[in-house]
């Protein structure tokens, strides 16, 4: 496997890649004590670039997240978002990232417009009001707004932490599993969300839902035991590669 | 400009939440009606000489109390998860502590605002208009060490395995500097002692005051990030 | 165990044996009668070594933040370990001045405890990095330790000098003699010498304690570094 990963990261360097660079990701490596979770992993998103990460549970996908948002700190290598340094222009890197975690990062007992007007301080959002209403809207939250969030169902609360992570309009965005408790009628809204930020905008989207990520992405991922198992760019995408070893590493089928 | 707005908003955030449920002030607030009742009733004898032991009791029952709330205030964002949403936007880091910081000591104000004088009340203790500045000034710069010591602390409890229960391990030792002189400063005003020994340990603990501030600020984000 | 660590234990050792007999054979006695009754003789002796000894565990527990505060700025794994040697050395000597002042305390007050503001500091000293122990041990992962191990022997360092002056607060006087005041010390000649001798035994004796502690962890975190890459390959 190894040789063959190799053979990939060779591919991905010498593809043209044009657009600028966004995300650059080298040599990365995380340990939590003595468990390697991550190993050497390196890569780049181009800017406007839509890369979706595959993998099963346990593979480090969200640990990768947590170092690309500044969260976690690399055990060693390198990490580079919108040309800096996160652990150096820490607050710089963040005002542009947004964030769909696997907790909503709401607060329980604030209504849904307190939750959003608290960040919206915390970022110093411009026109706060005025976003937040065509945030709340285009969710479709609007009916909710002064309710508290402890009294939501589980896919409004993902709603609003879609919001959330909108508000400040970030021109990177980390979408950890963002699917989870949307109903179809949402999910819609989402992508249409995502739709009308596509340009411009790099995403990095975990997901275990293999139609919706290859559809939207412009790179595919499959992270397995803390290390890159598949790696390509969609134009050029070998389908029957990609299921093959989805099948082997995701669903543990020989 | 910018700083103070998101420290205010964390503030504001905080008290909107109690707004909403007051949980945490009323707890605080019968633990510390509780504690002078048990005191009263296990020191029955002493508390002839209450003059003396009477600042003691009040600090005591006031630490117990403070951190109950300090416990609860990061408990709280962590375990909603608020504490990465924190972390993630474009704060400073130590601008996170003077904000969680504040809404400590404001809590902690709030409920000690109630309980002095339910304590004067029960334990039939009188003070002078003049000298009751002077108590609840001494009590309030007490309270910022306590809120700096303890919001300092309780970030890195809620990161240990047992949580809260770490904080009075690491809580209490750091901050009896701050009690001694505290109780010296009360009691003596309580038994009408000389006001120069009575500043004496309030300047101290405006140093203390000062030093953990400082450290805090030095510290924080060391404590909250990796 | 390395030359330099054996030389400064064999000084240090030959000094505290210089100590033991300058304090016994020439400095003076410090007799207390109560009518014509010799009340007590020797036991003031042991202010030989406990204020060595309680001197010596500052100077540790100050380098235990110092080098703490090293490693926050550096993240060089080496401060870490020099921090956590250092706190340790300075928390063994706390414990010993523990145990000489209770003996002194038994043997001048006949007490075993006696609510003494020094005293007492060392009580909190000793629970605070008990503390410091208690929270490394509560946290699994191995950068989160390093890191919460540094931020607290900073904070303890700190408090250190603020739990002595607090102790000096009460307006109570202490029991406890001062031998050291603003004015310097008020000791002479034998006195003098026997305890100078036994401060700088003290502190070579702990510096080499110190040495072989920090070869101890680095020895074992080479064996774990050895061990991993063996898995590994
Ligand atoms: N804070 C932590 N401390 C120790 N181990 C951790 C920590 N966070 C994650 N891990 C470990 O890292 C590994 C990868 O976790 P991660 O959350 O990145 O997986 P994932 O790919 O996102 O899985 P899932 O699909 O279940 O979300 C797991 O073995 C997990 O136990
Ligand atoms: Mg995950």
């Amino acid at each position: 496997m190894p040789k063959q990963m190799a053979e990939l990261l060779k591919h991905e360097k010498q593809s043209p890649t044009g657009a600028q660079t966004e995300i650059e990701v080298a040599g990365l490596s995380k340990y939590f004590g003595k468990r390697k979770v991550l190993t050497k992993i390196s890569f780049e998103l181009e800017k406007g670039g839509f890369l979706s990460l595959f993998g099963p549970n346990g593979a480090g996908k969200t640990t990768l997240v947590k170092i690309l948002s500044t969260l976690v700190a690399p055990s060693e290598g390198t990490v580079s978002v919108a040309g800096l340094d996160p652990y150096k222009n820490s607050a710089a890197i963040r005002a542009k990232i947004g964030l769909i975690s696997h907790s909503p990062l709401l607060y329980l007992d604030l209504s849904a417009e307190e939750n959003l007007k608290f960040y919206g301080a915390m970022y110093g959002v411009d026109n706060l009001d005025a976003r937040i209403d065509e945030l709340l809207e285009q969710v479709e939250l609007d009916h909710r707004r002064y309710d508290l969030v402890r009294t939501f169902s589980k896919g409004m609360t993902q709603r609003l932490a879609i919001a959330r992570a909108l508000l400040h309009r970030p021109s990177v965005l980390f979408l950890d599993e963002p699917h989870t408790g949307l109903d179809p009628h949402a999910v819609d809204i989402f992508e249409s969300l995502l739709d009308t930020i596509r340009q411009d905008h790099t995403f990095v989207m975990i997901t275990h839902n293999i139609e919706r990520g290859l559809a939207l992405c412009s790179k595919a991922m499959i992270l397995y035991n803390g290390q890159i198992a598949f790696y390509q760019n969609k134009a050029d995408l070998d389908k029957d590669m990609f299921n093959e070893i989805y099948r082997q590493k995701v669903k543990g089928e020989h | 400009m910018a700083a103070g707005k998101q420290v205010f908003a964390i503030v504001k955030k905080d008290v909107l939440a109690e707004l909403r449920t007051k949980e945490m002030v009323i707890a605080m607030l019968l633990f510390v009606i509780l504690a002078m009742v048990v005191f009263s009733q296990a020191f029955g004898v002493i508390l002839n000489d209450l003059d003396r032991v009477g600042g003691g009791l009040l600090w005591v029952a006031f630490l117990f109390m403070s951190m109950l709330g300090l416990n609860r205030s990061f408990v709280h964002e962590k375990d909603e998860g608020c504490l990465e949403g924190l972390l993630m936007s474009p704060i400073d880091r130590p601008l996170i502590f003077f904000g969680k910081m504040l809404g400590n000591l404001l809590f902690l104000s709030i409920v000690e605002l109630f309980a002095v004088p339910i304590f004067f009340v029960l334990f039939r203790l009188e003070l002078g208009a003049s000298m009751a500045g002077i108590f609840l000034a001494t009590i309030f710069l007490s309270n910022v060490g306590i809120a700096s010591v303890g919001t300092l602390l309780s970030t890195i409890s809620i990161n240990t395995k047992t949580r809260d229960l770490m904080l009075p391990i690491l809580f209490l030792p750091v901050i009896i500097p701050l009690l001694i002189a505290a109780v010296s400063a009360t009691g003596g005003i309580m038994s009408g002692e000389e006001l120069t020994e009575v500043y004496r340990s309030m300047r101290f603990i405006a140093v203390y005051d000062i030093i953990f501030l400082l450290v805090a600020y030095a510290l924080y984000d060391y404590v909250i990030s990796e | 165990m390395k030359k330099s660590s054996l030389i400064l234990a064999s000084a240090g050792a030959l000094l505290l044996m210089a100590g033991v007999y300058l304090a016994f054979f020439v400095a003076p006695d410090a007799v207390v009668r109560i009518d014509d009754r010799e009340l007590v003789r020797y036991s003031q002796k042991i202010f030989y070594f406990h204020v060595p000894v309680a001197e010596t565990s500052f100077v540790f527990l100050l380098l235990g933040g110092l080098f703490g505060a090293m490693y926050l700025g550096t993240r060089k794994r080496s401060y870490e370990q020099m921090s956590y040697a250092a706190v340790e050395v300075g928390f063994i000597f706390v414990l010993l001045v523990m145990i000489t002042g209770v003996l002194w305390t038994r043997a001048d007050w006949g007490v075993w405890w006696e609510w003494e503001p020094r005293l007492t500091t060392f009580l909190v000293l000793t629970l605070m990095y008990s503390g410091y122990f208690v929270l490394r041990s509560s946290v699994q992962e191995e950068s989160a330790k390093a890191r919460f191990g540094a931020i607290f022997s900073i904070i303890a360092a700190v408090n250190v000098p603020l739990t002595f002056v607090a102790g000096r607060l009460d307006s109570l006087k202490p029991v406890h003699p001062t031998v050291f005041t603003l004015q310097g010390a008020s000791m002479e000649g034998p006195m003098l010498a026997a305890f100078l001798v036994s401060m700088f035994g003290m502190l070579l004796f702990a510096t080499s304690l110190y040495i072989m502690r920090l070869d101890l962890l680095r020895a074992r975190e080479d064996i774990e570094y050895l061990k991993e890459e063996l898995e590994v390959g």
